[in-house]
């Protein structure tokens, strides 16, 4: 066994590595700065984890979203690994300069973009042997990604007061145009690619044309009242998503619950671990849903709203099938959703007028100009990323100027990136071929023979798991007691029968 | 439009008479902690409702006083609202939970550490007692994961403990109202078993969400009175009861701290800098919410029976018809009596 073999089972307990993972590790070890794109679920932050090990210091990993982080810290915690923190605005400040004067003591160290404009916390990690610099969704980093962050841009500049140490940007979906803007953005030199492909061949994919909300929402009760899940729902709105649980409650589909954003962080919880114990069968959600979900064996995703680019789609389709069994993607879409879609993907960036005004009142706090002018959170993220952008330049005249260029930029961007996605929902072609083409790859023929493709390629529905009637049910109802007694293990039946599931597994 | 939410406000209202305006009850409900909201819920018994709608929004109540008049539950006049004889008839006929008997005012700070700190070690004992080594914890709250940390560390004997806390559990909720208890159980978590959501609860029973929340209230109310009352039956609750904190505002707390070096108010308020009637405030706030304090420093005996029995004559906890019977007494002494004549 080889060393990096050893440390897979050593800290991670697995047996094998998955596709790309060795090749990625190897050439973080050789010195090599390393562009990742490898496709969610296949074991990212493995790579950086285990890399970690190897090298003496702090391995840094920059993560665009406070839940994702959140989620990778217990996740490490989880496996063993106590060395591990997060530096966050969910911090208090105590709780920050706690975390500060411990550097020494953590392996890992999570950060957001934000946290790294902070003088204090980037003086106290110039101290620090930074071993490893992560940066994590680093789409992010590019306008044509999908998620582009302003932040993320000044990572280069943080990379260098760090005195360019050793990185690895990851990401799950990445085109050559977003690559290319990675690798000039963090400054990275010799960059080595890691590039996998971004097809799963057991996702089949099905896109439906309907002519209105009712045929929709027909469609896909009738696919859910024949199929099993465990599957997601995507909507676009936090309301429709609420609305169509109810829909399915009413179908006598009892595991259904609603997910979004604007829920309580408790609630978030419960129902995230609801459903991968199996407790919940169906969850109608928002993009919200989804990271820090580890669920293997999800059947179905269903897009009642289709994300707003190729990226997006890609990966919540690829949600399905991660235990490698036959799964499907299905999507519905009428003519209104084409409008609402080039709405949504362009409503929070500001208008012209918006950015003249907040960068020329430098004096009114964010909260007042929210409330004077309604626009959204968003918004306000990206009107503040441009005031704090161009602070320091001499004239304001040129600042305005360069902001609103930027916005236009990305508005330009953005259109395209939702065009592509109707042009694939509307072809008449492969849309495996299609998908596979806009991130740079061809389709290879031989997969395709052995499942079914798509709608396109007249494929038939794989055979899911059909619904049993005993399926339907509802859970039994047991008293307070009895369900007390089972939660501390006090219930003599299953306690008994836990015994044996656990010494036949002794014997196995 | 929430039902449960027409039976608070006309609780609220019921208490408040015409006395304050309705925007009183806005700021209890929210918890504001101001001098005049916490008096404010002393004097008209809302100890029920403090802060039990954190999030309530303008748009919320108004909606909800517009249900109210809709049903002719209340009239409003000007500023203030009078609950008709329909309205007290419509909470009569209510049923459960009543806010009688809650005190939710006394653990406003207590019971979300509380109910997280119970929550998770729940979890943790039932993942321990089916020897199960790894799970996600149900709560990220960094505080509450150190504090159960050390808290598992301390156990010698973790079985035992698991045992305790069940056994705990079991004997305090018998005597609690069912279906609070079976909505209460439904959201713990633990192995195999995953904790319900509010909204869960609220769509399964058909329950009102906001009712949900004061279920749940009532029961952490109810463990958090017998952890502090009845220590030696409920040990383990006790332990982890989080300590409490006085919720005074900050200014009273800086009063309290020269009131108990006996500096008599007047000085108080010359060394603050502030009106004296602010410092009478203070004074009511502390009195409200420290059982020990010594009333009789400010209210003669034979004036404190004046004025209680001047108040029964009245029906009416108005300041100006009690002053009014007995006209020796300052408006000070009655508002310090008759607010915090529930703590003692």
């Amino acid at each position: 066994m080889d060393r990096l073999q050893f440390l897979l089972q050593k800290h991670f307990g697995y047996e094998s590595f998955r596709k790309g993972q060795r090749e990625v590790v190897t050439a973080v070890l050789s010195g090599k700065d390393t562009l990742a794109v490898l496709p969610t679920g296949t074991g990212k932050s493995l790579c950086y984890q285990m890399a970690g090990y190897e090298l003496a210091g702090l391995v840094l990993i920059v993560s665009p979203l406070l839940s994702l982080m959140q989620d990778q810290v217990e996740h490490i915690k989880v496996r063993g690994e106590k060395r591990v923190a997060a530096l966050n605005s969910f911090l208090t400040r105590e709780e920050k300069y706690r975390v500060l004067r411990n550097l020494r003591n953590y392996k890992f160290l999570f950060l957001s973009p934000e946290m790294l404009q902070n003088e204090t916390v980037l003086s106290a990690l110039m101290e620090m042997n930074v071993a490893l610099f992560v940066i994590d969704e680093a789409h992010c980093i590019s306008q044509w990604g999908k998620d582009f962050r302003l932040d993320y841009k000044r990572l280069g500049e943080v990379r260098q007061s760090l005195g360019f140490p050793r990185t690895l940007a990851l990401s799950a979906t990445a085109t050559k145009q977003v690559r290319e803007d990675i690798t000039k953005t963090l400054r990275l030199g010799q960059v080595h690619e890691e590039i996998a492909s971004v097809d799963r061949p057991n996702i089949s994919i099905f896109v439906e044309e309907v002519e209105n909300e009712k045929e929709k929402a027909q469609s896909i009760v009738e696919k859910i009242k024949l199929f099993h899940g465990p599957g997601i729902l995507y909507f676009s709105s936090r309301r429709k998503a609420e609305e169509f649980s109810e829909i399915l409650r009413n179908h006598g589909i009892s595991k259904v619950a609603a997910y979004h954003g604007a829920m309580a962080q408790e609630d978030r919880i419960l129902l995230q671990q609801q459903f991968s114990h199996g407790e919940l069968e169906w969850v109608c959600a928002t993009s919200a849903f989804g990271m820090g979900i580890h669920k293997e064996d999800v059947r179905l995703v269903i897009h009642y709203h289709f994300p707003t680019s190729m990226e997006g789609y890609l990966q919540e389709m690829g949600r399905a099938g991660r235990d490698g069994l036959q799964s499907v993607a299905y999507g519905c879409f009428t003519k209104d959703d084409m409008t609402l879609s080039m709405v949504l993907a362009t409503g929070d960036l500001p208008e012209d007028y918006l950015i003249r005004s907040y960068l020329t009142e430098s004096d009114v706090s964010s909260q007042d100009f929210q409330a004077k002018t309604q626009c959204s959170e968003v918004t306000m993220r990206i009107l503040h990323s441009l005031r704090e952008e161009g602070d320091g330049s001499a004239h304001l005249a040129d600042q305005i100027n360069e902001a609103v260029a930027t916005i236009r930029g990305l508005r330009q961007a953005k259109v395209q990136q939702v065009k592509t996605i109707q042009n694939w929902i509307t072809s008449t072609t492969c849309r495996r071929a299609t998908l596979l083409s806009y991130f740079g790859e061809s389709l290879d023929t031989t997969d395709k023979l052995k499942n079914p493709c798509c709608d396109q390629c007249h494929s038939q529905w794989p055979d899911l798991a059909k619904r049993t009637r005993a399926a339907n049910e509802e859970a039994e109802t047991f008293s307070w007691e009895k369900r007390l007694q089972a939660l501390f293990g006090l219930n003599e039946k299953e306690k008994k029968e836990h015994e044996r599931e656990r010494s036949s597994r002794t014997f196995a | 439009m929430s039902s449960f939410l027409s039976y608070l406000l006309l609780t609220g209202f019921s208490n408040i008479g015409q006395e304050r305006s309705a925007s009183s009850l806005y700021h209890i409900l929210r918890g504001k902690k101001s001098a005049q909201s916490i008096q404010d819920t002393h004097l008209f018994q809302l100890h029920a409702l403090f802060r039990t709608i954190p999030k309530l929004s303008r748009t919320m109540f108004h909606e909800g006083i517009a249900v109210l008049e809709k049903n002719s539950w209340i009239d409003t006049d000007e500023e203030t609202v009078i609950v008709t004889p329909a309205g007290q008839n419509h909470v009569a006929l209510m049923p459960q939970p009543t806010t009688s008997g809650l005190r939710f005012f006394d653990i406003q700070a207590e019971w979300l550490p509380f109910w997280r700190r119970l929550t998770l070690l729940v979890q943790v004992f039932s993942h321990d007692q089916h020897n199960v080594k790894t799970y996600y914890p149900i709560q990220r709250d960094e505080n509450t994961l150190r504090w159960v940390k050390g808290f598992i560390r301390e156990q010698t004997d973790r079985t035992r403990a698991a045992r305790q806390c069940a056994d705990e559990l079991t004997r305090a909720l018998r005597q609690m109202d069912e279906l609070n208890v079976a909505l209460f159980v439904e959201q713990l978590s633990g192995w195999k078993q995953t904790g319900k959501t509010t909204q869960q609860l609220s769509q399964e029973r058909r329950i009102d969400p906001l009712e949900v929340r004061f279920r749940l209230y009532h029961v952490l109310s109810e463990l958090l009175l017998l952890a502090e009352k009845e220590r030696q039956h409920f040990p383990f609750l006790a332990n982890i009861r989080p300590a409490r904190a006085t919720p005074l505002t900050q200014s009273a707390k800086q009063t309290l701290a020269l009131y108990t070096q006996e500096i008599p108010l007047e000085e108080i308020a010359k060394r603050r800098q502030l009106r004296i009637s602010t410092i009478e405030d203070h004074i009511v706030e502390i009195a409200c919410s420290l059982p020990s304090f010594p009333i009789e420093k400010h209210i003669s005996t034979d004036l404190q029976k004046k004025i209680t029995h001047a108040k029964e004559e009245v029906n009416s906890v108005r300041l100006k018809a009690v002053k009014e019977r007995v006209p020796e007494a300052t408006y000070f002494q009655i508002r310090l009596l008759l607010s915090s004549a529930n703590q003692r």
